[in-house]
């Protein structure tokens, strides 16, 4: 099965060459962009639409770190996102609500300055975290990055839910 | 899903030819039609040498249709008969309508949108934008002496779906072919992008009319990348002039105005804030009392709206993961960027001063007409390529009126995302789907962009049924939706096309009506449409066989030779139904060869690669 890194000429791993990734996309997306069959039959304009859209979700998934350690899990038989398995580490757990009423409270203040280091701070373990999943993926543990890929998708959120009172306040 | 099915994009068989390709700015105060004409993108005059045409459309008696400076006076004269900012009407429905403050028209609820109940009848927004664009092609056509290819037509970044497929329909309607509608703020960069030739991180702040549009892109070896978006649809230059008729209206102590008086009030506060941006102070006459605001006072009054410019602006910054710094340079547009205040808070927020070098009424049509003549093939395909980001999430309602996204804001488009559901019943055998596009998570705070039901789900136990919902956006920012059930084997299928707009009858009963056409125009316009469509197939063939006629036994050959003559044939008859039967034959009997030749170029595409099918 051809897989989204062959698309690009990557190899299959997760600590890629962001930079070859950019240049191959535009190469790709310039070949098969709808605008470069405006003036061709409607046949050729609805695969072209097709061609991009698939350029385009390839492109988006191996540039983000979450999306594409979850790809590689995938790929390997591994459905990190499994509905029916659960499962998490309670201290993870614990330490996602102590961060989500710390959130509350900043909003209860208003803190703005406070907002502004909650931020900071889950980047920085959004950081970590990668930087965790990279190395476990040069030691194959599938299992270990399967729970840091879940962690990692928490405190995604979490980050979104804080820019977004972030843009209320704005 | 097979991947990547075309090749020798751009290229073509036929001898260079130089089309003729517009780019049109529809704008809510002022529409602008542009061409590339000597390589050098340059602004369309009527025959008084003017190149704003307004946006204003006098509906009189007698069928009397008068579009532009000759309308304008009857904003005053006859207000109820003569829209003005049509564009904030595009796409909304009767319910967002009514909340306009001051509008002089009598509004009909129609179904899912507005009719403006007018001298020659009732008119939707749609119909009353395609006068315009219809006033706009004479002009290019009477300009440029022949024939229009296509036009690129300009819409704000943040417009949603409903207001982009309103303006595709009044294209349509004024028989014009869409290129593509390309977002004002790209447009602009466009222009300013190759004329500089200034590669890094653009901001392109727009205040026009009617709307805000704050984009972030970047320029990188010809290729536009949208990077974010942002705005507000109902923010614009309309709104300083109504601080001025608020204030107004709240010094002089006015109860009541006529619809005449207000339209008058309207021009005088218009006026108004235009001498502003060169003067200390402005007066003018309201219903016989002197009314007199100074710059300072305006000043006060407008840093409310600019702040919210501003937020926006800084959102759409981090959206784009860059910093202030990062922005090499801030283009402004739209005529409301005239404003002093404006240029000076913009110019203070990134800390840099802005660039307002093209006229900021023009750029945007130039930038079209320059996208406009690549689309239709006049340069070398590889000079520029936009890439255009979805500006508002899409998402579908699920259980306690919540809204799951389905594909997020700033999503480079194309795109195409799927979405698994099941049912919550036992022997459920409908599903009922509801599209809707915004940032909120209640489905009372987004726009609802349709409904549909799909029916035929074999009936199993609840949770065991496998719907999978869809959603495409093409190049255009348009949305179609599709849902299938997967288990089974029985496949239930159904495509929609969101309710708002118009339907296909719909669309084609208002082409027949149309106040623009004569019936025989528009029956002639779908004979050449369909004519060009069988050029374009036999050159697309042609093309083929000249790279890889090897490919073939003689037997297909033949048969693809026979299919092909048949099209030539028939393709200058005027018998549209029998060109499309003739053009499906080619298609059907040339299928196999197309295959053939796919799985050859992926390979080269796939630079050696072993090609197999490849599955999401």
């Amino acid at each position: 099965m051809q897989n989204y890194f062959e698309l690009f000429s990557l190899e299959a791993l997760f600590d890629i060459d962001t930079n070859a990734l950019e240049k191959e996309y535009q190469i790709q997306i310039s070949n098969y962009h709808p605008d470069k069959f405006a003036t061709k039959t409607e046949k050729e304009k609805t695969q072209a639409l097709q061609n991009t859209s698939l350029i385009n979700s390839a492109f988006e998934t191996l540039k983000s770190p979450l999306l594409r350690a979850t790809y590689l899990l995938e790929l390997n038989g591994i459905n990190a996102f499994d509905e029916k398995d659960t499962q998490m580490n309670m201290e993870f757990l614990m330490s996602q609500i102590e961060l989500r009423e710390s959130l509350e409270l900043i909003e209860t203040n208003k803190d703005e300055l406070a907002l502004d280091d909650f931020i900071d701070s889950i980047n920085l373990k959004v950081k970590e975290n990668i930087a965790q999943i990279s190395s476990l993926f040069t030691l194959n543990k599938l299992n270990e990055i399967k729970n840091l890929v879940r962690e990692l998708k928490f405190y995604i959120q979490l980050n979104v839910q804080a820019n977004q009172l972030m843009d209320e306040w704005l | 899903m097979a991947l990547l099915q075309i090749s020798e994009p751009g290229q073509s068989s036929a001898p260079h030819q130089h089309k003729l390709a517009i780019g049109i700015d529809l704008g809510t105060t002022n529409s602008l039609v542009a061409s590339v004409m000597s390589g050098q993108s340059k602004v369309l005059t009527d025959e008084n040498n003017e190149a704003i045409l307004p946006s204003v459309v006098h509906c009189g008696k007698d069928n009397k249709l008068t579009v532009g400076c000759e309308a304008c006076p009857y904003a005053k004269t006859d207000p109820t008969n003569t829209i003005v900012s049509v564009k904030r009407f595009m796409g909304l429905s009767y319910k967002e309508v009514k909340e306009f403050k001051n509008c002089p028209y009598q509004l009909v609820e129609n179904l899912n949108n507005v009719l403006f109940h007018t001298a020659m009848g009732d008119l939707s927004a749609v119909e009353i934008s395609s006068t315009i664009l219809k006033s706009l092609k004479q002009r290019a056509e009477s300009s440029l002496g022949g024939e229009l290819t296509g036009a690129v037509i300009t819409v704000p970044a943040y417009f949603n779906d409903a207001q982009r497929q309103a303006t595709k329909d009044a294209a349509t309607l004024a028989g014009l072919n869409t290129l593509r509608l390309l977002n004002e703020p790209t447009a602009a960069a466009v222009a300013y992008g190759l004329e500089s030739g200034e590669e890094g991180v653009h901001a392109i702040y727009d205040l026009g009319g009617g709307t805000f549009d704050i984009s972030i892109l970047s320029f990188s070896k010809g290729v536009f990348k949208v990077l974010a978006t942002g705005g507000d649809s109902s923010l614009g230059g309309d709104d300083f002039d109504q601080l001025i008729i608020d204030d107004c209206i709240e010094q002089l102590g006015i109860s009541e105005l006529t619809p005449a008086q207000m339209q008058k009030i309207k021009q005088f506060a218009r006026t108004a804030k235009e001498q502003l941006t060169k003067q200390e102070f402005a007066e003018f006459d309201c219903i016989e009392m002197p009314y007199k605001i100074t710059k300072e006072k305006f000043n006060t009054l407008s840093s409310a709206l600019i702040k919210r410019t501003l937020l926006l602006t800084k959102r759409a910054v981090r959206d784009a993961e860059v910093s202030m710094d990062d922005v090499k340079d801030i283009i402004m547009v739209g005529g409301s960027t005239r404003m002093p205040l404006v240029r000076k808070m913009v110019g203070e927020l990134f800390n840099k001063p802005v660039l307002c070098s093209i006229d900021p009424d023009e750029v945007v049509a130039k930038g079209a007409a320059i996208q406009a003549n690549v689309l239709v093939g006049n340069k070398a395909s590889d000079d520029m390529l936009l890439l255009d980001v979805l500006p508002l999430s899409l998402g579908l309602e699920t259980m306690g009126g919540l809204v799951e996204k389905v594909i997020h804001r700033n999503t480079t488009i194309p795109i195409t995302r799927a979405q698994e559901f099941t049912t919550f019943k036992d022997g459920q055998t409908a599903m009922s789907i509801h599209v809707l596009q915004g940032e909120r998570e209640l489905v009372d705070d987004c726009r609802s962009l349709g409904r549909f039901e799909l029916r035929g789900i074999p009936p199993m136990v609840a949770g065991n049924a496998r719907i999978r919902v869809e959603f495409q956006v093409d190049a255009d920012g348009l949305l179609s939706v599709s849902a299938t059930e997967q288990t089974s084997g029985v496949k239930a299928d159904v495509t929609i096309k969101p309710s708002y707009g118009l339907s296909d009858a719909e669309m084609e009963k208002m082409l027949k009506d149309s106040i623009v056409f004569a019936q025989e125009d528009i029956l002639a316009r779908q004979l050449h449409e369909m004519q060009l469509e069988a050029d374009r197939t036999i050159e697309a063939i042609d093309s083929a066989l000249a790279k890889d006629m090897q490919m073939l036994s003689t037997d297909m050959l033949e048969d693809i030779n026979q299919a092909r003559e048949e099209l030539v044939l028939v393709s200058r008859d005027n018998d549209e139904k029998n060109i499309k039967n003739k053009i499906d034959n080619l298609e059907s009997v040339s299928a196999k060869f197309v295959e053939m030749r796919m799985n050859s170029t992926i390979a080269q595409a796939m630079q050696g690669h072993n090609v197999k099918e490849f599955e999401e």
